[in-house]
């Protein structure tokens, strides 16, 4: 039997020196986890958005930082709630993945505040539970997304693979190589403004 | 009063406020990438599409004076080992900062690398079936335990129990390692028999590394150093040659990130030249494997902590006192027994099957002895160890099989017993310490024809071995595969029989536990049966005695880590076998 040029070409070696096989990337829809901390030296918020799939392997980092004002004119909540917002919405503008879902710590803000300032247009949850506590749970901005919406099977996805609170830590990592200098042992939530 | 909208992004447009409400008209959106529903009459939110959107409530935010600078993005890569563009140990120029390439798996700058690094899922979650990386079986828990022992210490002694899967856990480190880019080149030394199952076990457990044997002629090898690859692998007999007998050898110019030593009591003589080439390379990790790190002296264990402890011009100093050596074991070594790990492993059966030989054989066999006895006294004060075990390869032969008549009890008791067991769908693995036609594997193959056997010796090339593993387990039709102790005994994967034969006994315990771990180890569906051969009054039956001291004395040093010398073979002992002492020097 002869073989056709077309067999000849497909039995021949490819060019590539090292082939290797790349390991797919399966999933399609992404989450975003959303962190804000207060640094009390240099008095700054901190704000980072970690973009994960669906197997919780990292995409996307998007960071930022927005110094506090100083002086006793301004009420710590409101300062808290602002840096909140504006950091979010700079790191949402930044993002150049597509989530379909996005999480924060409970610690960020109550659901009532998430949903009137950050107010993202995906589903939005909350993480709470401490290891060594009660397991991590999410709660739901509104209710949870239906079957049919891809960030759906995506948590049911992540919070198997225990990516309930764990990117979080990443999080701190990643602020760590962005920022080697500052203290991050002193990150907090509670926001305690320099008296000037 | 108006106060101007602290909204960072600009290009939106202002929005302005009267006294906390929203003026009752909002200027036009400027910035025509967005796409922004705007409803300025009825101050309904405006939806701004971005990849993250999110909902614009006009008149919630009060002004503020200060203001957030852009944010920055970093793209994470995917997890893949290091691109291959020249010798290992230099620098893939892919990988250089600033080589701006839309199909570069890695990233470019130094943040972003190490960002990648940083933001990695746990390795708990690496390693899970589910997770982010494909495994082709689950990996159990003590090996996750296993390979997150590999990934944190820079020195270790892999010494599990035989049949628990190191090699797996060797190789699913190096993957996590390369794939997180921590590692650049590794160096994988092994007996020449197990070279290709490691190279299987890559293929399987690390499909994306790029692996090179080294191994032909020498010509040859000096090209297959210096091919790109992540892995390499080479026979410790190699190694040696290239390490010590060549000048300038490409094995010591590479500043290797890990080097395994699989089988590690390979270099139990810490003065031997594969003991000397394994400790003048260069490297960074290092892990021994080994689950006998002791066979016989203490001083098999410490030729081991120097290469782990040791650097290519620096002797480590490791402690030879009981204590020392208990302190470093319990620093460097992990060791996990199967009883432990595998509680589902079915129960393996010893049956120490003492054995009349046949008349002829009987015959035959004293006349050696006595031939021999009378040998060594002539030979007098000159007497060497030499000639001891001279005389007892010889009387351990007629044990086997009589060279004259013919007759084997050991063989005949095998032929029966595989009769029985292969009609119940078993299979069997058979080791000799000899290979020849009369006495060993050949002659075993001969006899038991009719079983379809198939034959694993240190004659075979690695092609040769490969083929033969490849054909038992495929073919049921082999009930039988005949290896020789020395070239089978270690590393191979032999699940698919559940009986073992011991034609005859070899002086380490160690090396007959190895063996028998080739089918009593995980996969294993049935209970596994062992036979050792003894016949009776005959040297084999002193030679029992001393291997049952010396079993003891595996138990308690490497399992207990406790050293007692008074438990090694002695030359004494050795003459003692044959009633003698040994000459006065």
């Amino acid at each position: 039997m002869r073989c056709s040029r077309a067999m000849r070409a497909k039995a021949a070696p490819e060019s590539m020196s090292l082939p290797y096989a790349k390991p797919p990337r399966a999933a399609a829809a992404y989450a975003a986890y959303l962190d804000v901390v207060w640094l009390p030296e240099p008095g700054a918020f901190y704000g980072a958005l970690l973009v994960i799939d669906a197997q919780g392997m990292p995409i996307e980092f998007v960071y930022n930082s927005l110094p506090a004002p100083s002086g006793f004119l301004w009420r710590v909540d409101d300062v808290r709630r602002m840096a909140i917002i504006r950091l979010s919405h700079s790191l949402f503008d930044a993002c150049e993945k597509e989530p379909a879902l996005l999480v924060c710590r409970e610690e960020l803000g109550t659901l009532s505040f998430c949903r009137d300032e950050i107010n993202p247009a995906v589903p939005f949850a909350q993480a709470s539970g401490l290891e060594g506590e009660a397991p991590a749970a999410w709660s739901w901005l509104n209710n949870p997304p239906p079957p049919s919406h891809p960030a759906h099977g995506l948590a049911q996805s992540l919070l198997a693979r225990g990516c309930a609170l764990e990117p979080f830590d990443r999080i701190r990592s990643g602020w760590r190589e962005v920022y080697p200098a500052l203290p991050w042992s002193q990150a907090t939530d509670d926001t305690i403004l320099a008296e000037a | 009063m108006i106060l101007f909208s602290p909204r960072h992004d600009a290009p939106l447009r202002p929005r302005f406020h009267i006294l906390g409400r929203p003026a009752p008209w909002t200027p036009e959106v400027a910035n025509p990438a967005r796409q922004a529903l705007s409803f300025p009459d009825t101050g309904a939110p405006q939806v701004v599409t971005r990849a993250l959107p999110w909902l614009r409530a006009p008149g919630k935010v009060a002004a503020q004076p200060w203001d957030v600078g852009r944010a920055r993005s970093v793209q994470v890569p995917a997890l893949l080992p290091k691109p291959l563009d020249g010798a290992p140990g230099r620098r893939s120029a892919a990988w250089s900062e600033g080589s701006g390439d839309g199909e570069l798996p890695l990233p470019q700058s130094d943040l972003a690398r190490r960002l990648s690094a940083a933001l990695q899922p746990a390795l708990e979650a690496l390693l899970q079936p589910d997770g982010p990386l494909v495994w082709p079986f689950q990996l159990l828990p003590y090996q996750r335990e296993g390979v997150a022992a590999l990934l944190t210490r820079r020195e270790l002694l892999l010494a599990d129990d035989m049949g628990l899967g190191k090699t797996v856990q060797a190789v699913a480190a190096l993957r996590v390692l390369f794939l997180r880019g921590e590692i650049e080149t590794a160096l994988v030394v092994c007996p020449a028999s197990l070279l290709m199952q490691w190279r299987r076990e890559l293929a399987i457990w690390g499909p994306e590394l790029v692996t090179v044997v080294v191994a032909g002629a020498a010509r040859e090898r000096a090209a297959l150093w210096r091919r790109p690859a992540h892995v390499r692998l080479v026979s410790y007999e190699t190694l040696r040659g290239d390490v010590l007998d060549v000048r300038d050898s490409p094995a010591l110019r590479i500043s290797w990130s890990v080097v395994v030593l699989d089988e590690a009591s390979r270099i139990k003589n810490g003065e031997s030249g594969v003991a000397r080439a394994c400790k003048r390379l260069q490297r960074g990790r290092r892990w021994a494997l080994t689950g006998t790190p002791l066979e016989n002296r203490i001083e098999d264990i410490v030729s081991i902590l120097e290469f782990l402890l040791g650097e290519p011009h620096r002797r480590a100093s490791v402690p030879r006192t009981t204590a020392g050596i208990r302190a470093a074991l319990g620093t460097h070594q992990l060791r996990r027994r199967k009883s432990d790990v595998l509680r589902d492993l079915p129960p393996k059966q010893i049956i120490e099957q003492l054995i009349e030989i046949a008349p002829g054989q009987r015959a035959a066999y004293d006349q050696a002895e006595q031939e021999g006895l009378v040998y060594l006294a002539s030979v007098g004060a000159s007497v060497s160890i030499t000639h001891i075990l001279e005389l007892l390869a010889r009387l351990k032969q007629i044990c086997n099989r009589d060279p004259v008549s013919g007759q084997s009890a050991k063989i005949d008791d095998i032929e029966r017993r595989l009769d029985a067991l292969v009609a119940e769908g078993h299979r069997a693995l058979i080791f000799s310490q000899f290979t020849d036609a009369q006495f060993g594997v050949r002659q075993l193959a001969e006899r038991l024809a009719r079983f379809a056997p198939i034959t694993f010796t240190g004659d075979h090339s690695s092609h040769q071995k490969s083929e033969a593993l490849d054909l038992f387990a495929a073919k049921d039709r082999h009930k039988a595969l005949v290896l020789s102790l020395r070239a089978g005994g270690v590393g191979l994967n032999l699940q698919s029989a559940s009986y073992v034969f011991h034609l005859d006994r070899w002086w380490n315990p160690a090396l007959e536990e190895q063996a028998e771990s080739r089918a009593h180890r995980m996969g294993q569906q049935y209970p596994v049966t062992v036979v050792r051969y003894v016949c009776a009054n005959t040297i084999e039956e002193r030679i029992d005695s001393t291997l049952r001291a010396k079993r003891a004395l595996f138990t308690e040093v490497v399992d207990d880590v406790t050293c007692d010398l008074a438990m090694a073979m002695t030359e004494t002992e050795i003459f003692g076998l044959f009633g003698l002492a040994p000459p006065r020097r």
